[in-house]
């Protein structure tokens, strides 16, 4: 075989061989989900083959279910403090790690990021001793100090990604046309960095919705949703979870889909300019 | 008696003191001077440019007058107030940055309407007042459009507009046009002077090209290292440079290395190092006996095709490269001792047998002795 025939060959491979593996990993990331998705419609007691029939009957149990109803009013509450908090927290302490030079700021800004590789477990249990230490009784406030804590690096990331890109020439224009520094921030800087900030808001939510570790650790008497599943699945695999799971996963496929349209829209204004 | 009451007339009138003063300004940052004790006047009304290489303090200068940076001494003075104290949003002066800065969240309208909004003019009449300034340059239509959407000359005129619908006592113009092609920088030129003339605002204009300072400005002040070497009208500049920089920065000069024999009534007689005696106008005070180069343009080069050994103040070479740019021909000739030298004639101006133009024939050189210039050797400013 010449040598140009084996690369037309290998090419032909190489043409078939691409596409197979990027369905097969799309396979391998979206298989369990449609499963999951599917047998929350599946007219039996077990979550399992074969499919017996088509069922609204787990969705209705869902909406009886007032347990559920409260964890999940208790982890949008506490996704929602923690959002507010760590994204504000977050985007102040960006400003001085992406703008000022001062000692020891590289350090500062590795410190800052660490908690994001801290393993949930270890933070928890931390957290749990350093509670019970300073005396602090487990409440949902306690979560939320415990998410804040594990998200913030996040916000900080996001937002300091936006504030490097930031012209700072556009401040001193501001200036210049007589803004005060006051009113620079408000009229200028805030409004281009906002796709950022949201960006942050957007993914701290999602990380508080579904945090476990922490949370189990530093709960009282109110649980969140990620723990009511958790007490669902020690009585055995119920379909009720994957009506839960799909609502779930439809809400973060909306948020998702915001945030993708929010973020299109500014960086179509930007590459323009 | 009228003298007196003119003084008083003068130091009640505002309107007399100058746009801009810089007393004596000096900018340092760490070790490195940026600007060395720096005096200047500039008029109401004027059309003033700083010229310079990149790095002679002419940004510095300009961030001065702004306030964006504050002078490590001396003073800064707009229409007589100080503005030691004064951050650059209380200022008179607005500015149009090389990067134009238009803000990109909001529209070319509300772009050229920032600066009312912020000192509290009322909707209407910031609008009325922006949809003017837009007219002016030419951008009318364009309100709604973000700066995105705009070419670079059009980002340039919003800019413009959104600096001149504040008017302020001085507009200040950091290399506005360094962005665009050449067609479009004479255009905007023009556009610029008409601007100027008809606003009647002071403007403050930096640039590190010498031909658009000379076609605009009514002052230039030439900048090098930090120093401010000469102010003056773009032909002052030009034809009597005084320092050696300015003759070489703005257009182009033959140089001739040598020590100043004598001299009297401001012409100079310099002993030329393998060449002879040449003749010049000093500038500042020389030693005789010194070094000195003495220089000129190769406009001013007369160029005659003869075969009579030259005469005093003449000097004698062989064309080596012609090159025909149109209406203006550059010759380069070649003296004796090696050293070249540039001549620019019109085209069929150079006297003599028109038919020899080649490469190789031998020439005589010679100017006036008040168009060369006489400079020390070791300025290096």
């Amino acid at each position: 075989m010449s040598a140009a025939v084996l690369t037309r060959a290998r090419r032909r491979l190489g043409r078939l061989l691409i596409p197979l593996c990027g369905v097969l990993g799309f396979a391998f990331l979206y298989i369990p989900i449609f499963f999951l998705v599917l047998f929350s419609f599946n007219d039996h007691i077990i979550p399992s083959l074969p499919f017996r029939g088509f069922t609204l009957q787990w969705y209705r149990e869902l909406s009886y279910d007032f347990v559920m109803h409260d964890a999940l009013y208790n982890s949008l509450f506490i996704a929602f403090w923690t959002t507010l908090i760590s994204t504000t927290l977050g985007t102040l302490a960006a400003f001085p790690l992406v703008r000022r030079s001062y000692r020891l700021k590289g350090a500062s800004q590795l410190l800052v990021l660490l908690p994001m590789i801290i393993p949930h477990f270890l933070m928890g249990v931390a957290l749990l001793i350093f509670f019970s230490f300073v005396g602090v009784p487990l409440s949902r406030m306690t979560i939320i100090l415990g998410h804040v804590v594990f998200t913030m690096p996040f916000a900080i990331m996001v937002v300091s990604t936006r504030l490097h890109g930031f012209d700072r020439t556009l401040e001193l224009a501001a200036a210049d046309l007589g803004a005060n520094p006051r009113r620079t921030f408000f009229h200028i800087v805030l409004p281009i960095i906002m796709p950022g900030i949201a960006g942050a808001a957007l993914l701290v939510f999602a990380l508080s919705m579904d945090e476990f570790l922490i949370t189990y650790f530093v709960s009282g008497q109110k649980g969140t949703i990620t723990m009511y599943i958790w007490s669902l699945l020690k009585d055995g695999i119920a379909p009720r979870v994957n009506a839960l799971a799909s609502v779930l996963l439809l809400a973060s496929f909306v948020l998702l889909l915001i945030g993708n349209w929010l973020s299109s829209r500014t960086s179509a204004v930007e590459t323009r300019r | 008696m009228n003298e007196a009451l003119r003084a008083i007339a003068r130091s009640s009138d505002a309107a007399t003191d100058p746009a801009i003063e810089l007393r004596r300004a000096r900018k340092v940052f760490g070790e490195s001077v940026a600007l060395d004790d720096v005096s200047l006047d500039i008029e109401r009304g004027e059309f003033f440019s700083l010229l310079g290489p990149s790095g002679c303090g002419k940004s510095t200068t300009l961030n001065l007058i702004g306030g964006f940076e504050a002078p490590s001494s001396g003073d800064v003075r707009i229409e007589g107030r100080s503005m030691a104290a004064t951050p650059p949003y209380e200022r008179p002066v607005n500015t149009v940055f090389q990067s134009y800065a238009l803000f990109p969240h909001m529209s070319v309208a509300e772009n050229v309407e920032f600066g009312l909004r912020m000192k509290g003019v009322a909707r209407a009449e910031r609008q009325a007042a922006a949809s003017e300034m837009l007219r002016m340059v030419s951008l009318t239509g364009y309100e709604a459009r973000r700066p995105a959407q705009l070419s670079g000359g059009q980002r340039q005129r919003v800019a413009l507009a959104r600096a001149l619908v504040n008017h302020p006592s001085v507009l200040l113009l950091d290399e506005p046009l360094g962005a665009l092609d050449l067609k479009l920088r004479k255009q905007m030129q023009i556009e610029l002077m008409r601007l100027q003339r008809q606003v009647g605002i002071t403007f403050v204009y930096v640039t590190h090209d010498q031909e658009e300072a000379m076609a605009m400005s009514d002052r230039i002040g030439v900048m090098n290292r930090g120093r401010l070497l000469q102010v003056g009208t773009p032909s002052e500049i030009y034809d009597r440079p005084t320092h050696r920089f300015v003759m070489e920065f703005i257009g182009a000069a033959n140089s001739f290395e040598g020590r100043l024999d004598r001299q009297s009534n401001g012409i100079g007689t310099v002993d030329v190092d393998g060449i002879g005696q040449l003749r010049g106008v000093t500038t500042g005070n020389i030693e005789e006996r010194t070094r000195v180069s003495l220089l000129v343009r190769p406009e001013k080069m007369r160029l005659v095709f003869d075969s009579r050994p030259p005469g005093n103040g003449e000097i004698e070479g062989a064309i080596s490269h012609v090159s025909r740019l149109g209406f203006v021909t550059h010759y380069t000739v070649r003296l004796d001792g090696g050293q070249d030298v540039l001549c620019y004639r019109l085209a069929g101006s150079v006297e003599g047998d028109a038919g020899a133009l080649e490469e190789g024939r031998r020439v005589v050189l010679s100017w006036k002795e008040e168009e060369a210039r006489i400079f020390p050797a070791d300025d290096e400013s």
